[in-house]
């Protein structure tokens, strides 16, 4: 007990310590948004990289987001008896809110944050971030801004897109498998909807977005030691990252939606 | 004759292992110096000081008077605008052209137009014996192309410190 203490607080200072670079990082980056014009490239580059190739992926994780809970919902009203007309309302507003954000932010975290992180924990260890300072070149401006304002710009825009293709797929399923005329549903889905909980979604998405880019070349700026040290810094930067998104996603459902 | 580069009194420690045990040095303008030593005896360490990428713990590294340790960002990157690397591993960035490579300093640095840049580019490559080789990848070079075009990028902005 006693030697476990010293342990937990050196964990604890360490964990915060972290927390504290990663925030100091953030700084830096939104210091540096004053380069925008002269980076241009540079983003329009990332958010090709983050965003369209992206598409497949959320393409497919929201057709059976949709369909799933479209079933699950149906599955549940049968349960307590409720009418089946509610169905689009119900799939549509947890689509709009939650479902699409945070799952396309989880699976962004493996494929986005994953690949800034090892990117950029491979130009670490390699010397590519050490010569970019030694030619005067800030890393931050020419790295990170340009990741982390592509994550923020482009999580949203595919959580537009994952919102269209869910309840696409939902709309599948209550048709063929749950037998409800699509009139019904998307009647439900157009009563359910509210331009406020899917600005409330957009900023989830914004703010995902935010943390899967600056964990990412938070860790992957933070790699030593070769290829295995780019192994860690990339395993850690998406647990942290979907981490992170779970205790935000919260966060911001309490303070948007009020009960 | 004028001191460009001056250590005053330099430590370095990375954990318990000391690397630079009160280094004090000096190298005047036109002046080559040889460092030599065993490995991992300190000598890239060293030369890392002179443009801020390392530290020192104690003492002071000074480059045309300039104390490298305590300048603002902003001032270190000019001053190290005027310095040309070239890095073991020759430290190219992968994901751009050998052209894009040894012109990034003049372009994100310098902020030269482009047809300069190609100029510049284009000489520098043919002063390594690599004319021509601007739309390859470094993927596609051997250790020694890379290593010239790592002292192309080094030599691209006309450093006066090498």
């Amino acid at each position: 007990m006693n030697s476990s203490v010293p342990l937990i607080g050196r964990r604890a200072i360490a964990f915060v310590s972290h927390l504290g670079s990663t925030f100091l990082l953030l700084f830096k980056a939104v210091y540096h948004f004053k380069s925008i014009p002269r980076s241009l490239g540079l983003i329009v580059d990332q958010c090709f990289m983050i965003g369209n190739k992206s598409i497949p992926l959320i393409v497919i994780i929201s057709v059976f987001v949709g369909a799933v809970s479209s079933w699950q919902a149906a599955y549940q009203f049968k349960f307590i008896g409720a009418p089946l007309r509610y169905l689009g309302s119900a799939v549509g507003k947890a689509v709009v809110i939650e479902l699409a954000p945070v799952l396309s932010a989880l699976v962004l975290a493996g494929r986005v944050g994953a690949g800034i992180a090892a990117e950029l924990g491979t130009m670490r260890v390699t010397e590519q971030i050490d010569a970019l300072d030694s030619m005067g070149i800030s890393p931050i401006r020419y790295l990170v801004m340009p990741r982390f304002l592509a994550c923020v710009i482009m999580l949203p825009i595919l959580v537009i897109f994952a919102n269209f293709v869910a309840i696409a797929g939902a709309l599948l399923v209550s048709v063929f498998f749950v037998d409800i005329s699509y009139e019904t549903f998307l009647n439900g889905v157009r009563f359910s909807f509210s331009f406020a909980d899917m600005m409330g979604g957009m900023f989830k998405a914004a703010t995902f977005g935010a943390i899967i880019g600056i964990f990412g070349c938070h860790e992957g700026f933070r790699a030593s030691g070769g290829a295995r040290g780019v192994g860690i810094s990339t395993t850690f930067a998406v647990v942290i990252s979907c981490v992170m998104i779970l205790i935000s996603d919260y966060v911001i459902a309490i303070i948007l939606f009020r009960l | 004759m004028d001191t460009l580069i001056k250590f005053d009194n330099v430590f370095k420690n990375f954990g318990e292992k000391e690397v630079l045990r009160g280094v004090s040095m000096g190298v005047a303008k036109n002046e080559s110096v040889v460092v030599i030593g065993q490995s991992g005896c300190g000598k890239s360490v060293l030369l890392k000081h002179i443009n801020g990428l390392i530290k020192p713990d104690s003492g002071a590294v000074y480059v045309e008077n300039n104390n490298i340790g305590t300048m603002k960002f902003k001032e270190l990157n000019t001053v190290r605008q005027n310095i040309g690397m070239l890095f073991q591993s020759a430290a190219l960035l992968d994901s751009l052209t050998v052209g894009e490579n040894v012109g990034l300093a003049l372009k994100e640095g310098m902020h030269l137009p482009e047809k300069e840049r190609r100029e510049i580019v284009a000489e520098k490559l043919a002063l390594v014996g690599l004319s021509g080789t601007e739309s390859r990848f470094p993927s596609e070079l051997s250790g020694g192309m890379k290593k010239r075009v790592g002292l192309a990028r080094a030599i691209a902005t006309n450093p006066a410190i090498l």
